[in-house]
């Protein structure tokens, strides 16, 4: 998932470089959050629809294919290459704003509960041997003693859910892992992968599902 | 009966020349039964190469949905690269020139040779892919897809090839050592089906079991395939396939192929009917898997002896193997050695008993103790030289390219970890939009 994010991170800024030859610097961050929040789900080159949108709502006259052009030509740009660009560029960072993290919180939250409140109806051995393989694991991965310590409390007295608020995505997409593998050990692959099926359907049927996809934590 | 129509045959033509002498018939007769066994060979080697498509249906049915193609792809390309192998380095190792009784020397990608010698190589290519094949079902579902290929070229160019040159390697000039010992393999029991175990088991130890296979407190779960009329309808076409696994060893048409064929049926037959048995008196639940493992045991098992046994001792040697297959499958699970379909019990184990059973029913030499020593040193080599060999080459490929899936592919399952492909769209379809949010 840290991967993914300096994915995002490199793609938003690629998009925005190509977008400053066409917008002033606002208008480039604010079409560069339609992408963040919209589009940066779907596959790196399918620009299409994105760049149709900001066209439409920018009134460009500009030809769709040179914009696209521009963009792919910064994607596919070397990250060392990419980065010697002019660095004042990114300034506007602070008004780049990727919402989904916050959405992914929810889900991720949402997604565990589920799994473990199944767990815990299937039976309450079952769900404390996959709580205990969640931190034994984490401990072996060399997460430190107090992250740890937030998340058992988080999930063994299901504490309040901004205990695990300064996880980043690679952290709560590690502890989903955990869970997962601790499942298949106590309750069996075939449950497992019954439960996991089900609880996404669930959790993609609320709004911040929707919004962010559970499967983006396995 | 086919003797006598080839002798008309050719009496028909002989009568319609005016001019005919005695060397000229000959070598017409000649040609006509080489033609025939050419065709029988290659027709045979055919039906051989079909087996490809029963142990992928087999082994796709008993492996998860989220495996299933996968499985499929395995098995594909096991008949693609082992061939180019085989025909590389294989065939050379095994069937050329071997004065030593250890390794051919010659016929190394084969070409300028006769016709009859090019028939024999695709019927043997089709051995050694399906000696190839067996390891992909025991380690399923959890095996990086590069890593099994380069597994699949070692087994087929050098691992198969180097224990067949011992059995089989009379080709040309020279004999192999358990040859000339007096070793019957047939068709394979040992040569093609219980190398092809052993290197599983191999594999097997190599990889683990699967996630959540065995439950922390050491209890083995059932992981239950996805198709059980994938598995049945592999199965038959296996059992079909085989008539032309061992009718066509005899690599000539001949009379023989009777009771090669009926041995070979036989012995399936009552291998299912030794599996049923069993399962029966241990009141187990008749498991549709356990009953096509029967059969195919008994079918691995008559592949050794099966052109010198009497009828009767096949049903006996297809009976014990569904017995045998039943038996090693408990104990490498009591033993936590995950195999997905039981390739090590069916082949291994049941190859085994049937190369030993060659030399207990062999006709007109029955309960020879020396050919029982033989058969049995003939088994234990087999495991000598197969299980360490490819223990070695899956420790070394898990060091060099890693062998072993993550358990993150694991969960998302092998079909799109490693090929970006899915077998069931239908209720998979969101994995790859899920995924592609990752890119």
């Amino acid at each position: 998932m840290m991967q993914q994010v300096e994915d995002i991170n490199k793609k938003w800024k690629a998009i925005y470089i190509a977008l400053l030859n066409y917008f002033d610097p606002d208008d480039a961050a604010e079409a560069t959050n339609v992408w963040l929040n919209e589009f940066s789900d779907k596959p790196t080159f399918e620009l299409n629809p994105f760049i149709t949108k900001i066209s439409n709502k920018y009134n460009l006259k500009i030809s769709r294919k040179e914009i696209q052009q521009s963009m792919v030509k910064f994607l596919l740009m070397d990250k060392n290459e990419f980065i010697s660009q002019d660095t004042s560029n990114f300034d506007i960072s602070s008004k780049i704003k990727f919402e989904n993290d916050k959405v992914a919180h929810v889900v991720f939250v949402k997604l565990i509960k589920q799994w473990l409140n199944e767990a815990n109806e299937i039976n309450k051995d079952m769900a404390a041997g996959i709580r205990q393989f969640i931190y034994d694991s984490l401990t072996s991965a060399g997460m430190n003693y107090d992250d740890i310590i937030k998340i058992k409390r988080w999930i063994n007295t299901k504490g309040r859910d901004d205990c695990i608020q300064d996880f980043d995505i690679k952290e709560l997409r590690q502890i989903t892992h955990f869970c997962y593998i601790g499942s298949c050990e106590y309750m069996g692959p075939v449950a497992t992968d019954k439960i996991v099926a089900e609880i996404i359907l669930l959790v993609e049927g609320t709004q911040e599902g929707g919004t962010f996809s559970p499967k983006n934590f396995f | 009966m086919c003797k006598m129509k080839i002798l008309m045959i050719a009496l028909l033509y002989f009568s319609s020349l005016t001019y005919v002498n005695a060397e000229e018939a000959t070598n017409l007769l000649l040609d006509i039964k080489n033609s025939i066994d050419t065709v029988w060979v290659v027709t045979a080697g055919a039906l051989v190469f079909f087996m490809q498509a029963g142990f992928a249906l087999l082994e796709s049915g008993m492996s998860r949905a989220k495996n299933a193609v996968n499985v499929v792809m395995k098995n594909y390309m096991d008949v693609a690269i082992g061939s180019l192998a085989f025909w590389l380095i294989g065939y050379g190792l095994m069937f050329g020139d071997n004065p030593s009784g250890y390794i051919g020397m010659t016929h190394f990608f084969m070409h300028d040779e006769t016709d009859m010698a090019y028939s024999l190589l695709f019927f043997q290519t089709m051995f050694a892919a399906t000696a190839v094949t067996i390891a992909s079902g025991a380690m399923a579902e959890r095996t990086r897809y590069p890593a099994y290929l380069v597994g699949a070229i070692i087994i087929s160019g050098i691992i198969y090839p180097v224990f067949g040159s011992w059995v089989w390697g009379s080709l040309y000039e020279g004999k192999g050592w358990l040859a000339q010992l007096g070793f019957i393999d047939f068709a394979g029991s040992t040569v093609v089906h219980s190398i092809g175990g052993w290197i599983a088991l191999a594999g097997v130890i190599v990889l683990g079991p699967r996630l959540g296979k065995i439950s922390p407190g050491g209890m083995v779960r059932k992981i239950p395939g996805h198709n059980l009329t994938l598995v049945a309808l592999g199965g038959l076409i296996l059992w079909l396939g085989w008539f032309g696994f061992n009718g066509g060893s005899t690599v000539a048409a001949d009379t023989s192929i009777g009771l090669i064929v009926l041995n070979t049926h036989l012995a399936a037959a009552s291998g299912a009917f030794g599996m049923l048995l069993t399962v029966i008196i241990a009141r187990k639940p008749i498991l549709l898997t356990d009953i096509v493992n029967g059969s195919i045991g008994g079918l691995v098992a008559i592949t050794a002896g099966c052109a010198t046994m009497e009828p009767v001792y096949a049903i006996v040697t297809g009976l014990i193997a569904g017995m045998v297959v039943i038996v090693s499958m408990r104990i490498l699970e009591l033993m936590h050695l995950d195999d997905v379909v039981g390739a090590v019990a069916v082949h291994g184990f049941a190859g085994a008993w049937g190369t030993l059973a060659a030399g207990l029913f062999l006709k007109g030499n029955m309960f020879d103790v020396n050919q029982i020593l033989i058969q049995f040193i003939g088994i234990v080599v087999a495991f000598a030289w197969a299980f360490p060999t490819a223990y070695i080459m899956y420790k070394i490929i898990d060091k060099a390219i890693g062998l072993r899936a993550s358990t993150k592919d694991e969960q998302v399952g092998l079909d799109f970890s490693e090929h970006h492909e899915i077998g069931y769209p239908e209720f998979q379809a969101e994995l790859i939009k899920g995924k592609s949010n990752l890119s």
